[in-house]
């Protein structure tokens, strides 16, 4: 493993003839249209469905939305049905999301760089021991935490969804390899010799190094959480707890008892899907490279 | 502290900084470091991972004894009465060839798909890069349990806008014999943006002299992507393959919604279904089994793979 | 959210979650409630005492604002209920409770139907509160099926305060039966007589309804038999009893001959068939009657209540499917106070007269029949087209019929009875489908429930042999 020469620039090499073979580029283009087309065709029919009444939704299958009126009237009825629970079950998700995710990323990222830069009796039998973990469902840790938890009276709280999101194993292995490449030994020598504790070096200098990967670690864990949906599933029975996902499942529960609530689900998992694709949009650059970083293993 | 500290000699190269008692001086010296560094992630993963794994092991090797006709269960050892009774169940088999065959079905199609489109974005044929790769990556912003319910509601002939091919007796995605592919739909459209995105990522890190090199000697786009291209993103393949392997093995939340729409999808069609619906008999025990021996499969599998495939992924 | 979770608190957890195990093993046990001479913990006099109650039960919050309002001042210690509207049992709510009993956070007062209440004291889920003030009088006042139920196998316990019954009936279309001239049966015997001459006038006598375990289970409740019997040592397992065997018998040559239909119970089709004439009789308890009035609305006043046809002529014999019970949690601080409030719910001719009209619900409190007056009239529902007042049943007084049935106190149900009500269901299913008889069903299920049972820890002590 070389210290030198780090891929993160992009390469930006140009490549062949662009203009020569607008053929295949017409039918290339046309390809990549279609498959477009499939990946956004569910969320377009969101907005669609989402226009309409519960009544119009059996009746009206096209895929022309109806009326922008409804759909405003429906995202209002969404956000205030229940006391204005879904904007709850929302920020929860954010929250969890938020706060689970930096947690995790600060301790996965100093632990990783622990791993990478010091040496210690066992080091190797550690990082494996973490290592092993990424291959553990994490299913099989729901049931045990949920009886650790309830022991602890602390079931059905917000705890018993955000202390076991902070553990990120695959974390530490993406921070350790990114520590090793990112931050020479000599820069830390001379730290050393500036008199810099090793803590506060991490803080103001090693971090900034390895920033890209923190924020692969960062989005990793962000979208885990969000994502999440068994954990709170088995932790949480109160409704005002629940993150976004394990909301709208719920609403889809109780559809034979309130048809309205199928509409419901519908714009609610339209608004679900809104806050990561602002995130995706705003930290392009960022997920690129970091990625890049995870995928080719140095 | 041990005098014998072999880890050192087989760690990485550039960390061989000496004798061995220069490596006990500096962990010496970084002892507090370390213990800020190491010490948070350790705790939780110790206590909310480690600890857990544990636990569920000593349960499932535990059973339920109870005094008369509503005695209060008392845990005793049971041996491997859970294991035995796990192996012995039909309805786990069965679940285990529901995602063997789901896995088969769903995943090369996936990563064939991802590669392609990874490597079509990479090459000149294709305008508009910046709008695909955002499209292609969006359904990864929708929860997987959330792509579930909409594909389902797609799915249903009442409120679907495919009316022809949901209503169809045969080929209905509802059916008994399209069940599969539909749910291999839901998890390909969720995650073929994000296996893209690794792969392209990959394909971006490759130095663009190797390109040169090989246009030169008058290797066509094809070649190039055959001989240059994919070999290079093997690694990132192998690890996208891995997170299928564990993926499929925990194949939940896609079942789990497509039971409540048809009778194809029973409440104990995935391993991990039959999990949750053993705990809330409740049987803590077997379920405990169930969950240790689908890890063990898990890891075993993952094992298996990376080893076949170690010379590549870590190359 | 309280301070309680520090470190020492998790290490102590974690240390705890190791511990478990290993401490089980020296067999640390916890006590049965019901065992030990119960005393029933009451609040300091001129306290008030908050109960928080969860129901599906139509109209309980009407009851709970007016106790609230006009009866829970008047008792000492003061009593106020917070009520919890929670979707049916087996929707989600079932579950619920068993989480929340992990938890330690049920409550205090919690709507269960009979079948599944002993899967709850076998969760140490549940207070006894025989010896709670007021109780003990009040005993003999409900039904002897409906106190049975609550004694879960205990004649000296009791875990909660019957609410309504489910004593199965007769409902059938008069106007069809005298059209025919097919006598109404009053016997099991005269019942299968009837039934090809029914099918000749070009309907069913009635439909199996084979979706629906605790329909066929009143059946076998009625002709005496009993599936589970606990005792000290553990359960006595026997779905293949002769009362068992000659109900299923009995069926699968009705359903096999042809001369009933196959009813998917609450089905749209299921409606349909009642309200056009393809169904000639329905076998339910009172709580149909809303539901049949309700989604039937063709066959409005054509139809009455008769008494359930007897194996023997003469006998006044049913069997219960449905009808349920508040229990009072082993969470509950004060059982007194919930058991002095219950009481008020299930015997005041307020709320009774709510849960009827609103609900449809028949009461297991016996003297309600003389002391609530909307037992003594015919039952009205909102007419589907005009949103005027129907009287369904005509003039018939319907619950006259279920009033002089008796369901018998030695049915139990068992252990784990929702699975064993699933695993009769996909037996019953097959069985449906053309595969086997209703017999083979009931041997299937037995096998199954006795390892479930067997699975719980429990020791199957004796099963049917046949």
């Amino acid at each position: 493993m070389s210290t030198a020469t780090i891929r993160t620039s992009l390469r930006r090499t140009p490549r062949g003839a662009t203009a020569s073979r607008p053929r295949s580029v017409a039918l290339t283009t046309l390809f990549m249209a279609i498959c477009a087309f499939y990946f956004l065709l569910p969320m377009w029919w969101l907005i669609v469905a989402s226009s309409r009444t519960t009544g119009q939704l059996a009746t009206n299958h096209s895929l022309i939305p109806s009326s922008i009126g409804q759909l405003f009237s429906n995202v209002a009825d969404v956000l205030t049905y229940d006391g204005g629970i879904f904007v709850r079950w929302l920020l929860n998700s954010i929250g969890y999301a938020v706060i689970g995710a930096a947690g995790a990323t600060v301790i996965a990222a100093m632990a990783g760089y622990g791993l990478a830069k010091y040496v210690f009796p066992g080091r190797e039998a550690v990082f494996n021991t973490i290592l092993a973990g990424v291959l553990v469902p994490v299913t099989a840790l729901a049931m045990p935490l949920f009886l650790m938890f309830s022991q602890a009276h602390a079931v059905n709280t917000y705890w018993s969804v955000l202390i076991p999101s902070l553990v990120s194993p695959f974390g530490v292995y993406l921070s350790r390899i990114y520590a090793s490449a990112a931050v020479p030994g000599s820069l830390l020598e001379a730290a050393r010799l500036d008199g810099s504790g090793e803590v506060r070096t991490f803080f103001t200098m090693s971090a900034r190094l390895m920033s890209p990967a923190l924020v692969t670690i960062f989005l990793f864990s962000f979208v885990g959480i969000w994502n999440n949906f068994f954990l709170p599933l088995v932790m949480l029975q109160n409704q005002k707890l629940y993150p976004i996902t394990l909301g709208l499942f719920s609403w889809n529960t109780q559809i034979s008892r309130a048809p309205f609530l199928q509409t419901y689900v519908i714009v609610g998992s339209l608004l679900s899907a809104i806050p990561l694709l602002i995130a995706f949009l705003l930290l392009q650059r960022f997920w690129q490279s970091g990625l890049a970083e995870g995928a080719v293993k140095e | 502290m041990s005098t014998a500290i072999p880890s050192i000699a087989t760690a990485r190269p550039e960390r061989a900084t000496g004798t061995v008692t220069a490596a006990r001086r500096q962990v010496v010296q970084h002892k507090k470091a370390l213990a800020i560094f190491l010490g948070p992630f350790l705790l939780v993963f110790v206590l909310f991972y480690l600890a857990p794994i544990l636990f569920a092991v000593l349960q499932s090797f535990m059973k339920v004894s109870r005094a008369g006709a509503f005695g209060a269960p008392v845990q005793v050892f049971g041996g491997l009465t859970q294991y035995s009774a796990v192996v012995h169940s039909s309805v786990f088999w069965t679940s285990i060839e529901h995602v063997v065959i789901f896995f088969f079905v769903s995943v090369p199609i996936q990563l064939i798909m991802a590669l392609l489109l990874a490597l079509l974005l990479d090459s000149s044929l294709v305008k508009g890069k910046r709008f695909f790769r955002l499209a292609y990556f969006a359904p990864y912003a929708v929860p997987t349990i959330i792509a579930a319910l909409i594909w389902g509601y797609l799915y249903q002939p009442q409120v679907s806008p495919f009316q022809t091919l949901t209503s169809s007796p045969t080929f209905g995605p509802l059916t008994a014999n399209m069940i599969y592919f539909s749910m291999a739909n839901i998890v390909f459209w969720t995650y073929v943006g994000y296996n893209m995105v690794i792969i392209y990522s990959a394909l971006k890190a490759i130095p663009g002299d190797l390109f040169e090199a090989a246009k030169m000697d008058g290797a066509s786009q094809l070649r190039i992507a055959w001989s240059v291209k994919i070999p290079l993103v093997v690694p990132a393949l192998i690890m996208s393959t891995m997170f299928s392997i564990i993926g499929t093995l925990q194949l939940f939340n896609e079942p789990t919604v497509l039971a409540t729409l048809t009778p194809a999808v029973t409440a104990t069609w995935s391993p991990n279904m039959i999990v949750l619906a053993t705990t809330n008999i409740p049987n803590y025990n077997l379920a405990a089994a169930i969950s240790v021996m689908l890890a063990l499969v898990s890891c075993a599998v993952s094992f298996t793979f990376l080893r076949l495939t170690q010379k590549r992924a870590f190359a | 959210m309280s301070r309680r979770h520090n470190t020492k608190s998790w290490l102590a957890a974690g240390a705890t979650l190791v511990v478990l195990p290993l401490s089980a093993c020296a067999g640390v046990k916890a006590a049965d409630p019901a065992g030990s001479g119960s005393t029933c913990p009451s609040a300091p006099p001129g306290t008030t005492v908050n109960l928080s109650m969860t129901s599906w039960t139509p109209g309980a919050q009407q009851n709970v604002d007016y106790f609230n309002t006009h009866v829970g001042d008047t008792m000492n210690p003061r009593i106020h209920v917070t009520l919890n509207v929670v979707p049916g049992g087996n929707s989600g709510t079932y579950q619920a409770y068993s989480n929340q009993i992990i938890a330690g956070n049920t409550g205090d007062i919690g709507m269960v139907e009979y079948p599944i209440l002993p899967s709850y004291r076998l969760q140490q889920g549940l207070t006894n509160i025989a010896s709670c003030p007021g109780v003990a009088g009040a005993r003999s006042d409900f039904s002897p099926a409906s106190i049975s139920a609550s004694e879960i196998g205990d004649p000296n316990a009791l875990f909660g305060i019957p609410q309504d019954a489910g004593p199965l009936g007769l409902y059938y279309r008069k106007d069809l039966f005298a059209k025919y001239h097919i006598p109404v049966p009053a016997t099991w015997q005269q019942f299968a007589a009837d039934a090809p001459k029914v099918k000749a006038a070009g309907g069913y006598i009635a439909g199996f309804q084979y979706g629906q375990p605790e329909w066929f289970e009143g059946l076998v409740w009625q002709a005496g038999g009993r599936w589970f019997t606990s005792t000290d040592k553990g359960w006595i397992v026997n779905l293949t009893d002769a009362a068992s065997l000659k109900v299923a018998d009995y069926w699968t040559n009705l359903v096999r001959n042809g001369d009933v239909g196959q009813e998917d119970t609450f089905s749209p089709a299921d409606w349909s068939d009642l309200g056009s004439g393809k169904l000639w009789t329905l076998i339910a308890p009172p709580w149909m009657s809303v539901l049949l009035a309700t989604n039937s609305p063709a066959s409005a006043r054509d139809w009455a209540v008769a008494r359930l046809p007897q194996w023997t002529s003469g006998q006044t014999a049913t069997g219960m499917w449905g009808g349920s019970d508040y229990a009072v949690w082993s969470t509950c601080k004060y059982p007194a106070q919930a058991a002095q409030f219950l009481l008020w719910l299930e015997t005041s001719t307020n709320a009774l007269t709510v849960n009827n009209t609103i609900g449809g619900q028949f009461p297991a409190y016996m003297p309600a029949v003389t002391t609530v007056p909307a037992m003594a009239q015919p039952l009205t529902v909102p007419g589907a087209t005009t949103g005027k007042p129907v009287k369904y049943f005509g003039d018939q007084v319907i619950w006259d019929p279920f009033t002089h049935l008796h369901a018998s106190p030695a049915w139990q149900a068992g252990p784990t009875q929702s699975q064993t009500d699933a695993d009769f269901s996909t037996a019953l299913a097959a069985f449906i489908s053309g595969s086997g008889t209703i017999a083979d069903a009931l041997r299937s299920t037995q096998a199954k429930t006795i390892a479930a049972i067997q699975a719980q820890g429990l020791a199957v002590v004796q099963e049917g042999s046949h």
